[in-house]
């Protein structure tokens, strides 16, 4: 193996554990602060998708900057799917015990990928990258597309600007409050239900900003719900959940043993992956960076 | 199950008896919607041994299924041994695996054990898929599996109903027994229990090992049905089915489950050729059931109903939060 | 009129009666109309449509009425075991045309022999339809993946190459693709170095490490047996890592990648397709066909409606001769006679129902041609089924008895 094909492998799983890491980092979020296991993150991840992949209104005849405009927009409505998911279903259920949250995500699940069946059909969709970004860079005697550096930029980006988020904002301290002790936090005066919202409609946020980047890379179509959701799942495990900073340590460790794996160990790479994800959870189930409960 | 056992036990016999008749008359188009329902009512008391009687959510029931329809398939096209011998050894292997499984799995608790047997189902279902000079990977495996008399409409299912009869008779005698209530005191407090000097690790892992059996009993049933194994019998979406048709039906009522999965299968069975919604139509219902009708539709007729519904739909007056 | 006579009267007129509601024969199509392959069992359904509305329009077959019962099977051979059941129970279709791949046909062939219905494959090509799953019902009027992969081998020959990387998906057809193709290439006088062999799990999204481990390996070849939206994500991503400058690749589903990514389609890669309606000038009715697709759907269609409306006219052919719809007699009918279809005469030989189809090869032209809004393919070579298929006795012995 060349220090090409080294590098080459690297920036694939840096790629892939971007997509991960956004991923990811929604459900460890939800998690953390709300103690919910959002069954339906995946489906916020196709909308996404769907968005930036189909004709939308009259955007398209803006040409090059349609692709722009959706991306920005995807987020932004898939964040409101969110919004509106954790006011009328999720809030009922928080003085119910776990499973009923989580059994009324999976029924979401269930709804959500029928309404993207009747929204856009069962055909996939194909969209290709911007020009700007459609271009290929040379590295180490290789080719390497920049749509691929762009989604770890995007992920970068988004990781460091969470993690301030929560470290060092009014914002973020009220949400970490409302984590560890929400009954205090309420008696400071702060609505408790809108911070709920609030870490919801992030997670739905960061799981469409995923799916937005994503579609260029990839036939957009139904089923990439479920798809995405087991890998995102272990990613979220193995980092720990509730860890953002965890999230992005299990994505890179997972999407670079991937990357290698498929060349290495080709038939067994994904067996791999869930025996490290059982055994985790068996034996140290915070993972690598969470809090032990 | 706490009220009325004995009523549950006349119950099973009853729908047993009337299944009966409906497997030797009905045409066999009919009969594919009854054998869907029976094995999928099995199922779903399998996996609410765990879900409703222990307070275990498992993601992974759907493993057993698939080692029981597959020891079936892969006997009869591997040339191993005969149906019967087959069909006798799947709870067996189902339990032995569910030993193997649950050790490791109730390790940890609550969401992470849900997750964790998320993780294994998806592990076999690969295993299913690589392992393809044994399973015939994702092509899986069909024909003429079973023996001619069951392979008769009319034969396979009364065969189906009749075996399903037993099986929930024998989970009946489970849950009304000192076990039984011994699961149930683990589900409504742990810690208490503990303290009742009961092992809680393992009385759960029994009921885990009894679980996988019958749920690989009901995939037993399952390839008499479909002729068919296939890896995504083993996927987690097949052991949600067995979650959802046990909250449909009502988690903590005896044949909750079984009315869970005659709700689900004819409503499926209905729509799929009414309207490519069904989809939608299962969530709805499921996402009502949970919000609405905690303790199911078996619970359905009681005083009182709507009111607390909608004192749910309301949430507890204002405050509350994430916890 | 005596009570008697009265009575024979109303019996008659009563089964006249009966016969008249007898009259629309249903025939069934367990198709793939959702996931990533979606737009093969939804577009094979026009092409199904079509056959069947032409046919009623010409007073229908034997007297009756045509009616398709389709149904979605998500290309998942669970799913077509139920619906197809379904058809044959509830609707007694008197015969199947399977519009999915690989892994439903078998479950659709298991069905078709054991309740006697026959099927007329037209997309799942893989071997084991006509050798290990084969039964007197099922015929396969595709190119199977013994013949497609020979096809591309004999083609290739003049070129030369030996240095050889394949990726296919994780199944059945998969595994099988490249072992023919390999003893194509054989056959054809090449001696293939394989420097690389990948099998992704159908779905795959990322196939980055894939095309870093195919640069890596520096083949002369690139043979692909992907298809629907996993070989659109494939090309996509290898074009990123510019993969077409420094390979040859090939792949199938010609009509699929052409129409999908039009101006992106890279150019000279090679493709190979059953029957792309673009190359295929000297069959008037399927231009014919194209256009009445074209003016409904509103793009133009990839090869499935024409294989399906094919093999409509095929099945339809042989009821008339046979003079019934009953399943021997039509099994009998649809072997050993060559019926004129739009797309030329096809004849299914009788050892194992493997009908004598062609295979469309060519590279993606550099320039996108203005009627259709996609490049299409030049350097065409058609190779036909009779030349490539499995020689009867190996067949035969594959055959479950």
């Amino acid at each position: 193996m060349s220090l090409g094909d080294v590098a080459s492998y690297l920036l694939s799983g840096l790629a892939s554990a971007a997509i991960l890491f956004l991923v990811a980092a929604g459900i460890t979020l939800v998690f953390g602060g709300l103690r919910i296991v959002n069954v339906a993150h995946g489906s916020l991840y196709m909308y996404g998708a769907f968005i930036v992949a189909s004709p939308f209104l009259a955007l398209d005849a803006l040409g090059a900057g349609a692709f722009w405009l959706k991306l920005a927009l995807a987020p932004v409505l898939v964040g409101l799917i969110g919004a509106a998911v954790e006011i009328v279903v999720l809030r009922r259920l928080y003085h119910r015990e776990h499973l009923a949250q989580l059994l009324a995500t999976f029924a979401l699940f269930y709804i959500f990928a029928d309404l993207a069946q009747q929204i856009w059909g069962t055909a996939y969709r194909s969209v290709g990258a911007p020009a700007v970004l459609s271009g290929q860079v040379a590295l180490f005697d290789r080719v390497f597309p920049v749509y691929s550096l762009f989604v770890v930029a995007v992920a970068v980006v988004t990781g460091l600007g969470l993690f301030a988020l929560l470290r060092f904002t009014m914002l973020g301290w009220k949400v970490r409050a409302a984590v560890e002790d929400p009954e205090l936090l309420s008696v400071t005066g702060t609505d408790v239900n809108a911070v709920s919202t609030l870490i919801f409609v992030l997670g739905a946020v960061l799981a469409g900003l995923a799916g937005a980047v994503v579609a260029p890379l990839q036939a957009v179509s139904l089923g990439m719900d479920a798809s995405i959701l087991v890998g995102a799942f272990i990613v979220a495990i193995v980092g720990g959940l509730g860890s953002i900073a965890g999230a992005a340590l299990g994505a890179v460790a997972i999407g670079i043993f991937q990357a290698f794996a498929v060349v290495l160990i080709p038939s067994w790479s994904s067996v791999v992956v869930y025996l490290t994800m059982i055994l985790l959870l068996a034996f140290r189930p915070e993972g690598l960076l969470g809090r032990a409960e | 199950m706490s009220e009325r056992p004995l009523l549950s036990l006349v119950a099973t016999l009853a729908l047993g008896a009337v299944a009966l008749v409906l497997a030797a008359t009905l045409p066999p188009a009919a009969l594919v919607v009854l054998n869907n329902t029976v094995t999928l009512a099995l199922f779903g008391m399998g996996a609410n041994l765990l879900l409703g009687t222990t307070g275990l959510l498992s993601f992974g029931q759907a493993i057993f299924f698939g080692i029981g329809s597959y020891l079936v398939a892969m006997s009869w096209f591997h040339g191993w041994t005969s149906f019967w011998v087959a069909a006798s050894l799947a709870p067996v292997a189902g339990a032995v695996t569910a030993l193997a499984v649950g050790a490791l799995a109730l390790r940890s608790r609550r969401w992470f054990f849900a997750l964790l047997t998320l993780g294994f189902s998806q592990l076999f279902f690969t295993i299913a898929q690589k392992a393809s000079s044994l399973t015939e990977g994702d092509s899986g495996i069909f024909g003429p599996m079973v023996p001619r008399a069951l392979a008769d409409p009319h034969g396979g299912s009364l065969f189906i109903v009749a075996v399903a009869t037993v099986a929930v008779v024998l989970l009946w005698v489970i849950s009304s027994s000192e076990l039984g209530l011994t699961l149930r005191a683990i589900r409504d407090n742990a810690r208490r229990a503990m303290g009742l000097g009961i092992d809680v690790y393992r009385t759960r892992l029994l009921a885990f090992v009894l679980s996988g059996a019958f749920c690989a009993l009901a995939g037993v049933l399952d390839a008499v049905n479909q002729q068919a194994a296939y890896p995504g019998l083993l996927d987690w979406e097949h052991s949600g089915d067995a979650v959802i048709v046990s909250v449909i039906g009502g988690m903590s009522s005896f044949l909750g489950p079984v009315l869970g999965a005659v709700v689900y299968q004819i409503g499926h069975d209905f729509l799929v050729r009414a309207t490519l919604h069904w989809q939608l139509a299962l969530g709805v219902v499921l996402l009502l059931t949970v919000m609405l009708f905690p303790d199911g539709l078996a619970r359905l007729p009681r005083p009182g109903l709507w009111r607390d519904a909608w004192r749910a739909v309301r949430g507890r007056a204002g405050g509350g939060g994430p916890r | 009129m005596s009570s008697l006579t009265r009575a024979l009267v109303i019996a008659a007129a009563l089964s006249a009666a009966g016969a008249a509601h007898a009259d629309t024969i249903k025939i069934g199509a367990p198709l793939v109309m959702s996931g990533p392959f979606g737009s093969v069992g939804k577009s094979a359904l026009e092409g199904l449509q079509m056959a069947v509305d032409d046919i009623n329009a010409a007073g229908g077959l034997l007297g009756s009425q045509i009616e398709v019962v389709a149904a979605d099977d998500a290309g998942k051979p669970a799913t077509a075991n139920t619906v197809t059941k379904a058809m044959i129970l509830n609707d007694g279709v008197k015969a199947l045309f399977p519009g999915s791949n690989s892994a439903a046909a078998v479950a659709v062939e298991a069905l078709a022999g054991q309740y006697e219905v026959p099927a007329l494959y037209y997309s799942a090509a893989d071997i084991s339809i006509t050798t290990t799953n084969f039964n007197k019902y099922a015929f396969q009027l595709s190119a199977s993946t013994y013949m497609d992969p020979r096809a591309i081998a004999r083609y290739l020959a003049k070129n030369d190459f030996t240095k050889v990387f394949t990726l296919t998906p994780d199944y059945n057809f998969g595994h099988s693709y490249v072992t023919n193709f390999l003893a194509g290439m054989k056959e054809a006088g090449l001696t293939p170095n394989v420097v690389g062999e990948q099998y992704p799990a159908i779905g795959t999204t990322d196939f980055s490490s894939y095309i870093s481990a195919i640069v890596a390996a520096e083949p002369e070849f690139v043979f692909v047996g992907l298809f629907g939206g996993d070989l659109m994500t494939f090309i996509r991503q290898a074009k990123g890592y510019g993969l077409f400058e420094k390979t040859h690749v090939g792949a199938p589903n010609a009509t699929d990648v052409l129409e999908t990514l039009k101006g992106d389609a890279p150019a000279g890669m090679y493709l190979w397709a059953r029957a792309p309606f673009f190359s295929m000038d000297r069959y008037p009715e399927v231009q014919k066909l194209a256009a009445r697709y074209h003016d409904k759907i509103g793009a133009w269609p990839p090869e499935w409606p024409i294989l399906a409306y094919t093999a409509v006219q095929i099945w339809a052919d042989a009821v008339r001769r046979a003079g019934t719809f009953d399943a021997g007699p039509v099994a009998e009918a649809l072997v050993d006679h060559a019926t004129d279809t739009i797309r030329g005469p096809v004849a299914i030989r009788d050892c194992d129902h493997q009908a004598d189809a062609q295979t469309y090869i060519g590279r993606i032209a550099a320039t996108v041609d203005e009627r259709y809004g996609f490049p299409l393919l030049e350097d065409l070579s058609v190779i036909d089924g009779g030349d490539v298929r499995m020689a009867c006795d190996e067949a035969v012995s594959l055959q479950r008895k």
